[in-house]
């Protein structure tokens, strides 16, 4: 049997707090005093509320239990609950019961603007608050690292995508374009290619190839709508495709509009090219692959009737369109 | 090697001197990179070569280098500022605590172990810190953390860190009003 002053309690447990044996708060430790208040004389069970296992108590209750966790709340204010432990102090004596925050430990600290010096030097509080903090610092950078990563992932993604020259989507964008497209639906598939790009190459050098290639996707460029897909399958090769686009006029005027302005005086970057067309209808049944081997023979049907020319497929149909400028067959 | 070291000396460089130096740097020291996450690892060796070419780029003494990096770890990092305050309400509780240092960093970034750390107290109230770092120049960024420490604190001290032997701290007293408050009431990740 040790007898402990109130100075050494105090100490030892600083969220301590002694009741008697009518249940009234007769002392509490210091930290717990600034938590709580004041709250000498008053009745216990009207300033807390105990949930024990088998939901809640009474303090009275409690004292029976020998040396149970509890979880004790303010009945007044936001306080997070902390955790008690009542032991009684003997006959006619009392109990003592001890608090701590538990795992709430950085909200009370946060609401009561606790220090170090509250806890007991042999207390860990302080040692978790570090800990929490600590945590959050390192969850914070490898957020920052993943943010770092995901933006380098989508940019490596575009670019993978991307032809550096024009800025058009290459071949690996095509397989986009053949998930969103599916087997049916509307569509226009649209190849142009130039009629004399060797020439060019040869004659003026591949820096001025380059310059005509980078034109050709800016004339292609100003005549598509967002949603349409525009990429340069190789070469001098340029592949559109238009969603919900089958109208044999409306594809002649863009054809035409694409054929005369890049045949355009102006620029010495001018060129001339020849263009394919293949349609899916509403209600037909038809794959990507398909649509742009069609497109692609009509595309020889127009390279075999002289340059500036352009040929739509509808299904089974093959004609000229009026495109270019030039004398349409 | 932690890239937490990797990056505290990158951070250094750029924030003291620039991104053009710091670019020298890695080239002379034939990083494979120049940019260092602070979550990831690196090879050992990289890290005695780049000191070696901040020096040389520099012109500087690799101590000099490694104390301003100790202290512009804690100066401008407010983040490791706070954690460290955890360490002891005054400065000399900070001090007296060293010692758990390693361990508390343990706890922190569990993959960054550091040597041991020995803290002697002397009878005037000062202190004598002994570590063996593994690299030379260990124990003077291991003074100019403490002396920015200090300066959080508010604590007016003198400090040793000679070539050999023990970092040597004295403290003069007073708090300094430039003493900033660790008010755990914040939060340290924004």
């Amino acid at each position: 049997m040790i007898a402990l002053d109130h100075e050494v309690l105090d100490a030892l447990c600083p969220m301590h707090m002694v009741v008697d044996e009518d249940g009234r708060i007769v002392r509490a430790g210091p930290t717990l005093a600034q938590v709580t208040g004041d709250q000498t004389g008053a009745v216990f069970d009207e300033v807390f509320r105990i949930t024990a296992r088998h939901g809640e108590t009474t303090v009275m209750e409690m004292s029976r239990v020998a040396s149970s966790r509890v979880r004790i709340s303010l009945r007044e204010g936001e306080a997070p609950p902390m955790r008690a432990q009542v032991l009684p102090l003997g006959p006619k004596a009392g109990f003592l019961i001890n608090l701590s925050f538990g795992i709430n430990v950085k909200d009370a600290v946060q609401s009561f603007g606790l220090k170090s010096e509250d806890f007991s030097p042999v207390d860990t509080t302080f040692d978790m608050l570090f800990l929490i903090e600590a945590n959050a610092a390192a969850m914070h950078a490898w957020t920052r690292i993943g943010e770092r990563l995901q933006a380098a992932r989508v940019t490596a993604e575009v670019e993978a995508k991307t032809d550096a020259l024009t800025g058009l989507g290459n071949r690996r964008a095509l397989q986009a374009a053949f998930d969103a497209m599916g087997e049916t639906g509307p569509v226009a598939v649209l190849l142009l290619d130039l009629d004399n790009f060797k020439h060019i190459n040869d004659s003026r050098g591949h820096a001025a190839g380059d310059d005509v290639l980078v034109r050709t996707a800016e004339v292609l460029r100003k005549e598509m709508r967002s949603e349409d897909y525009l990429i340069r399958t190789g070469g001098d090769e340029f592949l559109a495709i238009l969603p919900g686009v089958t109208d044999a006029s409306v594809l002649d005027k863009i054809a035409g509009r694409i054929l005369s302005r890049l045949n355009s005086e102006e620029s010495e970057s001018s060129a001339t090219g020849s263009i394919g067309v293949a349609v899916r209808s509403p209600g037909e049944s038809e794959g990507l692959p398909s649509l742009i081997a069609r497109a692609d023979a009509a595309l020889y049907a127009s390279k075999s009737q002289g340059p500036g020319r352009a040929t739509l497929t509808s299904h089974h149909h093959i004609h000229a369109l009026s495109a270019s400028g030039q004398a349409s067959a | 090697m932690h890239g937490l070291i990797f990056s505290t000396l990158e951070r250094f460089v750029v924030t003291t001197y620039g991104e053009g130096v710091w670019d020298a740097v890695t080239l002379e020291a034939e990083a494979p990179t120049s940019t260092f996450e602070p979550m990831l690892h690196y090879e050992s060796s990289l890290l005695e070569a780049l000191i070696e070419a901040t020096s040389i780029t520099l012109g500087k003494s690799r101590t000099a280098i490694l104390e301003d990096a100790g202290t512009f770890l804690i100066a401008d990092t407010e983040c490791v500022r706070y954690l460290l305050r955890f360490a002891g309400q005054t400065f000399r509780d900070f001090l007296l605590a060293l010692d758990e240092l390693p361990e508390r960093i343990r706890l922190a970034v569990p993959s960054l172990v550091l040597p041991p750390i020995g803290v002697v107290t002397r009878d005037d109230g000062g202190a004598e810190i002994y570590w063996d770092a593994g690299f030379n120049g260990g124990q003077q960024f291991l003074a100019g953390v403490i002396r920015a420490m200090a300066d959080d604190y508010g604590a007016l001290v003198t400090i040793d860190a000679p070539r050999a032997g023990p970092v040597r701290i004295s403290l003069h007293g007073a708090v300094l009003l430039s003493a900033t408050e660790h008010d755990i009431s914040r939060s340290v990740a924004p």
